[in-house]
């Protein structure tokens, strides 16, 4: 049977059905859907779910999870492999039990990330296999493939997909039979998961040893050739789709090897492309790597076949693949022109703002307010909705890199630049990720710097997902919560606020003096997001057109999208607003006013 | 052939579950993207649907057949994806972007005209009702509808609302009654 669906929900449903019995995770596009999907198919009893603190601690108990037998699947975006990096070379050693898919989401663009990393680069590195979906259904379909295949190899497995896959919806033919739930135990026996010197020796060569057997002698259900000709296109993942797009739409007939599984490469098959073939385009989204595997093969085997793709420039490495570009590769290949394509038109960008009634945008003005009075002020920025701050109308950060990282930057600047005041901001989920080292050691190091941590409450930016600090499971269960408060209690030296951010008069004094006290402060501006619980609604926020002249200093100030400017007026779009009541406090002639009982 | 749909908007619209429900609606093979990075804070919006045999979801410029939007400037964003004489169907109401109300940008003029050059079957409607501000993605839904030639039946589509539960059938209604004197 068949059903439309989204590549997160075929990939959640393959992997219930699959047997799947622990998955973890961090959120992040194109990867955020699939843990709420899992969640409303299955019981607690059945699997258990969790989105973790970070994507190495998630890898942890998914490798702890297969240890003990179960099948296992952990959920992250390419940044996080990075920071998964750590285990994942451990766990392709000790090999694992239960079958251990790692779902890697990347961004190649970047559209929502702050690098296009091609993780695929890891698949080398830990030396374990990398498969590349080319769409739901067989991305699906793949799921289930890994989760044995793993098993089987003993070894993890890496699939890699792109929103392209995720967020994209098809036909994708659903799996009848589900494997039965057992009770799972960890084998004391043996030293399989202790690596130690005098045991590692032996499981290198194991490692290196099987994955040169599966190079020579496994070819998966998801590669094989298409089509006749003398020109073959090794189309890798989702390229296939374009490929084959492209060959229809300009004319254009060649062999096809589709090819998903990126590490070790099903040998057999591009050795008989190299040996059958005049010549051979690679096309790969990124960076050219199965174009040098292959490159490396045919001298190997002495075949002089003209190899092109990325290192010929034939396939641009950046961005996103269009069926147009693989057009312009093959009409160069067979020298044959291809129509233009219509040009976008030039037009203002319409970017993503914080949204209305978003506690972060108070949280800005107070901290804005605060530093206006120091010239040449840093404010270095984290992961998270809160760097919406870097783009207009604020212009606040000066630094935004990766997670967690903000306060270790600013720590560092502090220590050579003593003359500026250096401002740290970060989230809940930013800190609980990686951002409670730095502080610590911002607090060990004598650090002369104020850290701002704007506690919403969940993993807003990826979907409002919980953290250790919202008090409730994946599946909405409440649980007692981590109180980022009471936590930095054990401090070291640094003080410690909290301050509700919508209460300006309140907080502004706090603030204030957070920035001036010499050392390490700490400032938790604590106030749900507003798409995870949205304030009622007990007054309406208006503006007086009598009164407004027209000045905008609520706009510049808020940046709110619910104020609009129309006719020399602002007037709030009630569809919007929330009644935070910011804007009224920045409004010079007292125009902005609040009418209740709505 | 597939059916080649382009759907823009604004982040919170709804535009997302619109196309999906017309995914659900259609019978057969169907492909669909959904390029929502930023979506809900007011960001671009945009989603390719194909409806019938299609390898990949990405819309190539030029090739599709119908350009709908919630917002107008979203839709000449989107304009150079339709082949010519391709049906626009588009909400007048206009979405300010903060970097127009601040004056740093100026929101386009002449918007209108400018997609009129694109095709002779360009329909304004007023979808957006100040009373229903969250439904008007569905009131859209009756207008592409009302298409000659639409590849998904409005039976299924009303269908599918229903099972989405929230008595979404009447703006779907309303907004075929708003193409009746259009077409």
């Amino acid at each position: 049977m068949k059903k439309i669906m989204t590549g997160s929900e075929a990939i959640a449903r393959a992997a219930v059905s699959s047997g799947v019995k622990v998955v973890t995770g961090y959120p992040g596009a194109p990867i955020s859907e699939i843990m709420k999907v899992i969640s409303k198919n299955t019981a607690e009893d059945d699997v258990f779910l969790e989105w973790s603190t970070n994507e190495k601690v998630a890898l942890e108990v998914a490798i702890g999870a297969s240890a003990s037998g179960a099948r296992s699947m952990c959920i992250m975006k390419h940044i996080g492999l990075n920071v998964a990096s750590d285990p994942l070379n451990v766990a392709n050693i000790t090999g694992i039990v239960g079958g251990l898919l790692i779902l890697v989401g990347s961004d190649p663009i970047p559209s929502s990330s702050q690098n296009s990393m091609d993780p695929r680069h890891y698949a080398h590195l830990a030396n374990i296999p990398y498969f590349e979906a080319a769409g739901p259904d067989e991305a699906s379909r793949l799921v289930r493939y890994l989760l044995r295949f793993s098993e089987e190899q003993k070894v993890p497995v890496i699939l890699g997909v792109t929103s392209k896959v995720t967020h994209a919806m098809e036909q994708v033919e659903l799996f009848d039979e589900k494997d039965d739930g057992n009770t799972f135990r960890f084998d004391r026996n043996g030293h399989q998961f202790v690596c130690l010197p005098f045991t590692v020796k032996e499981k290198v060569p194991a490692l290196n040893h099987k994955m040169r057997n599966i190079a020579r002698s496994i070819v998966s259900p998801f590669e094989g050739f298409e089509g006749e000709g003398k020109t073959t296109v090794i189309a890798v993942g989702f390229a296939y789709n374009p490929v084959k797009e492209a060959m229809e739409k300009y004319g254009f007939s060649a062999r096809v090897l589709k090819i998903s599984r990126v590490h070790p490469l099903p040998e057999q098959l591009i050795e008989q492309a190299l040996e059958s073939s005049d010549r051979i385009l690679v096309v790969e989204e990124r960076d050219p790597i199965v174009e040098k595997e292959i490159l490396v093969l045919a001298s190997k085997i002495g075949s002089s076949t003209p190899v092109f793709g990325t290192l010929t420039k034939h396939i641009p490495r950046e961005g996103a693949l269009s069926t147009y570009k693989i057009g312009l590769a093959l009409s160069k290949i067979f020298e044959k022109e291809i129509p233009e394509p219509k040009k976008k038109i030039e037009l203002i960008p319409r970017a993503g703002t914080l949204c209305a009634g978003c506690p972060h945008r108070s949280s800005y003005y107070l901290i804005r307010k605060a530093l206006a009075k120091y010239e040449d002020a840093v404010i270095v920025g984290d992961r998270g909705c809160y760097n919406r701050a870097a783009a207009p109308p604020m212009n606040l950060l000066d630094v935004c890199m990766n997670m967690g990282s903000g306060v270790g930057i600013a720590e560092g600047i502090s220590k050579v630049s003593p003359d500026q005041k250096v401002v740290a901001v970060m989230g809940d989920s930013t800190f609980f990720h990686s951002g409670l080292a730095s502080v610590m050691n911002a607090a060990a190091g004598f650090a002369d710097i104020t850290v701002f941590i704007l506690d919403n409450s969940c993993t807003a930016m990826t979907g409002q997902q919980p953290n250790p600090g919202t008090g409730e499971t994946v599946r909405g269960e409440p649980l007692p919560r981590v109180d980022i408060y009471d936590l930095l209690k054990s401090r070291g030296h640094a003080r410690v606020h909290q301050v509700d951010p919508y209460d300006v008069t309140t907080a502004l004094p706090l603030v204030e003096k957070a920035i001036k006290e010499p050392g390490l402060s700490i400032v938790i501006m604590r106030r749900a997001c507003v798409l995870k619980s949205k304030p009622q609604k007990v007054a309406k926020t208006l503006v007086d057109a009598d009164k407004c002249v027209g000045c905008r200093t609520c706009i510049r100030e808020t940046g709110c999208p619910a104020l609009v400017y129309e006719n020399g007026k602002v007037r709030i779009d009630q569809t919007k607003c929330v009644s935070c009541g910011l804007c009224k406090q920045t409004c010079p002639v007292n125009a902005i006013g609040e009418k209740y009982g709505v | 052939m597939a059916y080649e749909i382009v759907i823009a908007g604004v982040g919170g619209q709804g535009v997302v579950f619109m196309s999906k429900i017309l995914a659900k609606a259609s019978e057969g093979e169907v492909k669909l993207i959904a390029n929502k990075g930023h979506a809900k804070r007011e960001g671009s919006v945009t989603v390719h649907l194909k409806i019938g045999r299609a390898y990949s979801p990405i819309i190539n410029p030029g090739d599709a057949d119908m350009v709908v939007g919630l917002e107008p400037l979203e839709v000449l964003r989107n304009a150079h994806l339709a082949k010519e004489n391709a049906y626009f169907l588009v909400e007048k109401k206009k979405v300010i972007p903060v970097s127009c109300s601040l004056g740093e940008t100026e929101y386009p003029q002449d918007v209108e005209e400018k997609i009129k050059r694109f095709s002779d079957k360009v329909y304004f409607v007023r979808a957006f009702d100040e009373d229903y501000p969250r439904n008007f993605n569905i009131v859209m839904l009756g207008v592409m509808a009302s298409v000659p030639g639409f590849p998904v039946p409005a039976d299924r589509i009303r269908a599918e609302l229903e099972k989405a539960g929230r008595g979404l059938g009447r703006h779907f209604d309303k907004g075929i009654e708003i193409m009746k004197g259009m077409l």
